[in-house]
């Protein structure tokens, strides 16, 4: 009886012994795993709005570049991300999440347009899990920045296409990945469809993003 | 038990005993983080690290934890380490964190880690189970390597990320796959077999 008594008491400090100390490990970590994360999405969105970000920017600096030049508002309840000038004015471009269904699991991206809405300024993809070295390649600049630049013209909701489009004219003809025809083919369906359905609500609401960004962003310097 | 120096644990657990291609253990994260030696790195130093201060820990808890519960504790106090393996690379390596997904977390159940801690930490002295803890995680890592270093320049043609191959080199598409994993370590394996064969006692 003793015995089992011990066993039990024995678990029991010692687990508490292991979980306060990974509790207080975690209190430690925890602002810099969640700026980590932010930091993260901040870079693709700073990215596909054409605002290089240096390689060896910390999450930190990552976030103040950020805070200075990229606003957030939202469109019929899709969040926007409006690019500003350095003067924090003029508006460079508009980005938003383009998710949908890749060969193995959601592909998450992120897409970056002109101020004019005519043009594709720059494409990422920030979340996936295809195959690396194949459908991994998406996140390669050699697929992301064949978009940059891209006519957003579209003929029937179809803005660009990497298979033999016959010279459709506003379809845009890219370079599919070799070896990941499964991945290509989902990008290619997914984006098209994402694009078709945000740049038409773009187009008309413009001028209502950027002031509701500019509002936003107001008190920021 | 019979003490053994430091080397000989080492020389054991690197090469007459290594955990993965004498013993087979560990191969599921074997085949799964072996594409790119980046990550190959890290699992490797998560594993180490590991098996290194779990031995510690259990054995010097040896004479107090009570033998009926002794299985309880050991996976208590894997699982520990592992979360502060987590948790540091989450903090401080994002990028490899999100590389190695769920493969660090599942440290926890690889099978060299526990078969330390029984076989050999509840029954030596803290010191000679971490050399073991250590020569073992060595072990593991050594050959994840070697796998890796085939399955990386012939499937993406560079080594560490540094482009090695000219570009003129066709990638073997299936040595980033995992079954590439299987043709490697087999093979290796076979050559570890037929050229230094296992001694029989």
């Amino acid at each position: 009886m003793k015995k089992r008594l011990f066993s039990i008491v024995y678990m029991f400090f010692l687990t508490l012994v292991c979980t306060g100390a990974l509790a207080a490990l975690e209190m430690g970590t925890r602002e810099r795993v969640a700026l980590n994360a932010t930091a993260r999405l901040q870079r693709v969105i700073l990215e596909v709005l054409a605002l290089p970000v240096p390689a060896d920017y910390s999450p930190r600096q990552v976030s103040g570049l950020f805070d200075n030049r990229v606003r957030e508002t939202s469109l019929e309840g899709q969040r926007v991300f409006v690019g500003f000038d350095a003067d924090g004015k003029t508006p460079i471009g508009f980005a938003f999440a383009a998710t949908g269904p890749g060969f193995w699991g959601p592909i998450y991206g992120m897409v970056g347009i002109s101020p004019d809405g005519e043009r594709l300024i720059g494409l990422n993809f920030y979340e996936h899990n295809e195959t690396p070295g194949l459908g991994g390649r998406i996140t390669e600049d050699a697929f992301k920045m064949q978009f940059a630049g891209m006519p957003l013209e579209g003929a029937g909701g179809i803005f660009f296409s990497f298979g033999d489009i016959d010279n459709r004219p506003g379809v845009f003809e890219a370079d599919a990945i070799t070896g990941a025809t499964e991945t290509s083919v989902r990008v290619e369906k997914f984006l098209n469809r994402e694009l078709a359905l945000f740049v038409d609500k773009l187009r008309s609401n413009r001028l209502k993003i950027v002031n509701a960004a500019l509002n936003q962003g107001g008190d920021k310097p | 038990m019979m003490r053994e120096s430091s080397a000989t644990l080492l020389s054991k657990g690197l090469w007459s005993d290594n955990p993965v291609f004498r013993q087979i253990l560990g191969i599921c994260s074997a085949l799964a983080v072996t594409n790119l030696l980046v990550n190959t790195s890290i699992m490797g130093a998560a594993l180490i690290f590991v098996t290194a201060f779990s031995s510690l820990t259990v054995s010097a808890l040896r004479n107090i934890t009570p033998s009926r519960i002794r299985m309880m504790v050991q996976v208590l106090i894997i699982a520990s380490y592992v979360i502060v393996v987590d948790m540091a690379l989450k903090a401080w390596l994002p990028d490899i964190s999100r590389a190695l997904g769920p493969y660090v977390g599942l440290i926890i159940t690889n099978c060299i880690i526990m078969g330390r801690c029984e076989g050999y930490a509840r029954n030596n002295q803290p010191w000679p189970a971490f050399v073991d803890g250590l020569a073992n995680g060595l072990g593991y890592t050594f050959v994840l390597l070697a796998v890796a270093f085939v399955r990386e320049l012939l499937g993406f043609g560079s080594l560490f990320g540094v482009r090695v191959l000219p570009d003129s080199f066709t990638k073997w598409t299936i040595m980033v796959m995992a079954p590439a994993a299987f043709f490697v370590l087999g093979t290796f394996i076979w050559i570890a077999n037929t050229y230094w064969p296992k001694k029989e006692k």
